[in-house]
């Protein structure tokens, strides 16, 4: 073979197969990465009951000014700034309450660099009871080119002190609203699923979610809509489900949906609702604003998205139904360490739902646990 | 997209990082190269050539010497001399916008100024169609201290923005010139980077070179490379880029 042609082929074959590219891009199912706490904790062999959280733990940031949230401008944490916010969680986990069972993670990072690459699952698995966790990533990237984030690895996870099987990662449709350039380096997020093998509880799964928080198109009803599908085939085929997460909606009939002048920073383009211009994006300030599409079919408008959630007869709310804009029950807030003006939860953003049976009446909205993180966890207690 | 950011890539890492001409033996005396992505040099005398890359010059001022120091036993051998000021250019890519690489977070300090002196000694050996040369340099950046939160934790640049961290580094390599025909030539390497409290980094390119006529010549190729990182303590890494440039010679 003449020489020049097969370096030439080496050379093409070299650069079109084996590139590593900057941007992790995930398959629409695929096995989710699976955990195991190093020592392996006592598990009750037949529990009467399980004690279900959901808890958006922003990267174990903590309530510290964070640059892309709550006016903040730190980028890149020390490794003892994460450890400590850390060791908060886990401290209020394992002393503060009752015995979680499962927990259901969002904004957890594992290899970040804003989070001093700390693999914040592995590290709540050595320091909690939990043994096992299952992780599916929401933002891979090698080198995120704004802000100077760096490299990026951080979603959704699932703890618990029984094994898990089966866990899928479920991709979720993408953003439609931004430019080609930056949807490739944005997040995709995704919903994770795993049944728990616990003896006395046979086909439970576990569902966890991260809906979609800036999009100002229609991606958070696609992404709830998804998710609602998810459920009913788990719940079409016998099973049962607990699941729940950072949904990034209101409850149905919020009065309030509009938390522009709210959330609205000093370095903020734009004075939010005060801008005259044919460019109406300018006009909400992103992931403020839940009213950015309305009802189409069968399908509900951003308001009452979750009544595809409440208004299923068999799916039954962590937070009773009626208590859902009970500002006892927000958990979300943008306040920061350094801007005390903002109130530490204004809205409701984490659900939890089943379909097994009704657990409102143990429903709690942990009102004391609103310093590790910029959202509050919600628990409740699932009856065998 | 992929395809974007690879040109992007492309770009960023031929800029300096590539292109180092490792060879003992000069440009002749009034020479003059130059590329796209590739350095200015200069033959200054039948013992000394002068670089800089006239692109990059203004945000990050670069020059670079190096002086033959004759034959040893068929052997040439040349020492050349480098010197970096980074600063500017770390400047521009920290903001807190799109295309930021490094970030304005209060918490870390700012970018000090950053002066980076490298020596490197090589000796080149001719054969009939082709020749060998060994190098070996050290690099100082002197009180540098730069926040680890500042390097770029991405291949090829993480070794080289390290220093800034470290203050010092080192670099050994072996590079392989081979004249196929008066228009085809090939050149592969192989370098290590040394660092403080680091496992070496591996880097190897292999190019193509095409004389389009003989002032021109385009070049094609890779450049591989392999090393732990601070996210990947126990698992090296490696990645691959394509290369490509345009060179172009005259006399003075």
């Amino acid at each position: 073979m003449d020489f020049s042609k097969f370096t030439i082929n080496i050379f093409v074959c070299f650069c079109i197969f084996s590139c590593r590219l900057p941007v992790t891009i995930f398959d629409d199912v695929e096995d989710a990465i699976t955990y195991e706490a190093s020592t392996i904790s006592y598990a009750p062999k037949l529990p009467e009951n399980l004690k279900v959280m959901t808890w958006n733990i922003r990267y174990g940031a903590a309530r510290i000014p964070w640059f892309e949230d709550s006016c903040g401008d730190r980028v890149h944490m020390t490794e003892s700034e994460v450890t400590s916010h850390l060791d908060f969680i886990t401290q209020y986990i394992n002393t503060d309450i009752d015995t979680i069972d499962i927990l259901l993670l969002q904004e957890v990072d594992v290899s970040s660099k804003r989070s001093a690459y700390v693999d914040q699952i592995q590290y709540l698995l050595e320091s909690t009871y939990f043994n096992y966790a299952v992780y599916g990533s929401m933002w891979k990237s090698d080198l995120v080119p704004s802000g100077g984030l760096g490299k990026v690895d951080v979603g959704v996870a699932i703890l618990s002190r029984w094994p898990l099987t089966q866990a899928e990662r479920i991709q979720l449709p993408l953003r439609e609203d931004q430019p080609g350039y930056e949807k490739y380096f944005y997040l995709r997020r995704c919903m994770l699923k795993t049944k728990i093998e616990i003896e006395n509880w046979e086909n439970l799964y576990a569902v966890d979610i991260h809906a979609v928080s800036f999009s100002t198109d229609d991606t958070k009803q696609k992404h709830i809509v998804e998710y609602k599908s998810l459920l009913d085939k788990i719940d079409d085929d016998g099973f049962s489900f607990i699941t729940g997460g950072d949904l990034n909606a209101i409850p149905p009939a919020a009065e309030k949906f509009d938390y522009c002048e709210e959330d609205q920073c000093p370095q903020d383009a734009y004075s939010w609702h005060t801008v005259i211009s044919n460019d109406s994006t300018n006009y909400h300030r992103k992931g403020s604003y839940y009213n950015n599409f309305q009802e189409i079919g069968s399908y509900p408008s951003e308001r009452n998205l979750l009544t595809l959630l409440y208004n299923s007869t068999n799916y039954y709310p962590g937070i009773a139904y009626e208590d859902r804009n009970n500002s006892d029950h927000f958990t979300y807030g943008a306040y920061n360490t350094d801007n005390t003006d903002k109130s530490y939860h204004d809205r409701k953003l984490d659900y939890l739902f089943t379909n097994h049976s009704n657990w409102s009446q143990s429903g709690n909205t942990h009102q004391d646990a609103k310093a590790f993180s910029d959202h509050i966890p919600v628990s409740a207690i699932l009856y065998k | 997209m992929n395809i974007i950011f690879s040109i992007l890539l492309i770009a960023l890492i031929n800029l300096s990082i590539i292109f180092p001409r490792d060879s003992a033996y000069l440009l002749k005396h009034g020479e003059r190269s130059m590329g796209i992505f590739q350095p200015r040099i200069y033959g200054l005398n039948e013992k000394m050539e002068f670089s800089t890359h006239p692109i990059l010059f203004f945000i990050k001022p670069n020059m670079k010497l190096k002086i033959f120091h004759g034959q040893k036993k068929e052997i040439g051998i040349a020492s050349r001399y480098s010197l970096d000021y980074p600063t500017p250019l770390l400047k521009l890519i920290q903001h807190r916008n799109n295309f930021a690489f490094i970030s304005e977070d209060p918490d870390i300090g700012e970018i000090q100024n950053l002066l980076v002196l490298k020596g490197e000694l090589l000796g080149t050996k001719k054969y009939l169609n082709y020749f060998l040369t060994a190098k070996l340099g050290i690099s100082i950046c002197p009180g540098c201290k730069m926040d680890t939160r500042h390097l770029i934790d991405y291949d090829l640049v993480y070794p080289r923005m390290a220093i800034y961290n470290y203050g010092i580094g080192a670099n050994m390599g072996l590079d392989w010139d081979y004249t196929y025909s008066g228009k085809i030539s090939l050149k592969a390497d192989l370098d290590l980077l040394f660092l403080p409290e680091e496992h070496p980094f591996i880097e190897h390119k292999f190019l193509l070179h095409y004389s389009l006529s003989d002032k021109y010549t385009i070049s094609g190729g890779y450049k591989f490379c392999y090393g732990y990182y601070p996210f990947s303590n126990e698992k090296g890494l490696w990645n691959l880029f394509p290369i490509l440039d345009l060179k172009w010679k005259w006399k003075k």
